[in-house]
């Protein structure tokens, strides 16, 4: 065969044409791939956007207040909630198990589990696990949950997330004058791709 | 029929021309489209990145603005946020320059009574304008210091 530059009659044959051909699959191939790594690389931006969602989201839903509420106790004695952040509250939650005086009606969760579904519904999946900690021994477990996911502990949550997922986790004391304190974890997952 | 051994001089016979002409127009197509899809995704993929950047510092700097935050980032003064108008922002967020418009819009999303929304519009939005929107969520404090949880969405459109 003859080389395309020693081509006298300036003509293309079979051969050189099959050798074009290698040549520009071969190209198109790693075009092809670079978009793939583009796409990679998106990904990761989402994932560090997602990230830093997660991170806002949690400080502002644990720093933000419930209205004060009466409540009845097991014994019928009405309790004044006060009006506290959700951290606080979670972890008065606690307190309140871990000295046996916690009653159904004292429903910080509920309030705390509607006003996190209404700010999230229909675009994450969320849940919010804590755990009494004291004398490295866990105590006292809690979770709550949107309406989407079963209550129980962290990796049975993260079980039930088909999702991406992210999460954030942090130590709080516990009520002053009390041994131990509360670990606490944020997860998020997006049901759609949030922002753009 | 001349066969491809016979073929000293690349001299393409008749029926050699017809394969020949259909592997190269086959492999130019298939490397032309890969090229532009190629192009057109990378322009996107910018075009998007910028944005999104241009829109996440956006949103980092309002979540920091000393004229609206109280104590933490992300954590409002209430009668800051009541009294937030275009002008103010403007003033402070003077984007033009860097090729976007944009809205705000605060929602209070507690119980309380007392709500703080808020919507800014700096410049009406044209239409058929991609706009990019994300959301935020800070807390607004009020004056008896209750946090009410909110939702703030920024959105931006290119000029």
């Amino acid at each position: 065969m003859m080389k395309l530059n020693r081509d006298e009659c300036g003509q293309l044959s079979l051969y050189d044409a099959l050798i074009y051909f290698t040549i520009l699959l071969v190209a198109s191939t790693a075009l092809f791939f670079y978009s793939f790594e583009m796409e990679r690389d998106e990904d990761f931006t989402r994932t560090e956007e997602m990230s830093k969602i997660t991170e806002e989201t949690r400080l502002s839903i644990m720093r933000s207040t419930v209205p004060e509420t009466t409540y009845v106790d097991k014994n019928g004695d009405e309790i004044q909630r006060e009006n506290n952040n959700v951290e606080s509250l979670i972890v008065e939650k606690l307190y309140l198990i871990d000295k046996g005086i916690e009653s159904d009606n004292i429903s910080y969760g509920e309030d705390i589990e509607r006003l996190v579904d209404d700010l999230l519904r229909g675009r994450y999946e969320w849940a919010l696990t804590a755990v009494y900690v004291r004398e490295e021994e866990s105590l006292i477990r809690m979770s709550l949950t949107d309406e989407n996911l079963e209550s129980g502990d962290q990796s049975e949550i993260l079980e039930q997330i088909d999702g991406d997922i992210y999460t954030s986790s942090w130590d709080v004391d516990m009520i002053k004058g009390e041994r131990g304190h509360v670990r606490m974890n944020f997860i998020l997952s997006p049901v759609w791709q949030v922002g753009l | 029929m001349r066969t491809l051994g016979d073929d000293e001089k690349g001299i393409a016979g008749f029926f050699e021309d017809l394969p020949t002409l259909l592997i190269v127009l086959v492999a130019t197509t298939l490397f032309l489209s890969t090229m532009l899809n190629t192009v057109m995704t990378y322009r996107d993929y910018k075009e998007t990145q910028y944005i999104r950047e241009d829109l996440n510092q956006f949103i980092e700097e309002i979540r920091n603005w000393n004229y609206l935050v109280l104590e933490e980032r992300g954590q409002f003064a209430g009668d800051r946020v009541s009294s937030l108008d275009a002008d103010r922002m403007k003033k402070e967020f003077n984007t033009t320059a860097l090729g976007y418009n944009y809205r705000v819009f605060i929602e209070d999303r507690s119980d309380y009574p007392r709500q703080f929304d808020k919507t800014i519009h700096t410049e009406e939005i044209p239409d058929e304008v991609e706009i990019y929107s994300r959301s935020s969520f800070v807390t607004v404090v009020d004056e008896r210091g209750n946090e009410h949880l909110c939702e703030m969405v920024v959105s931006i459109w290119a000029i």
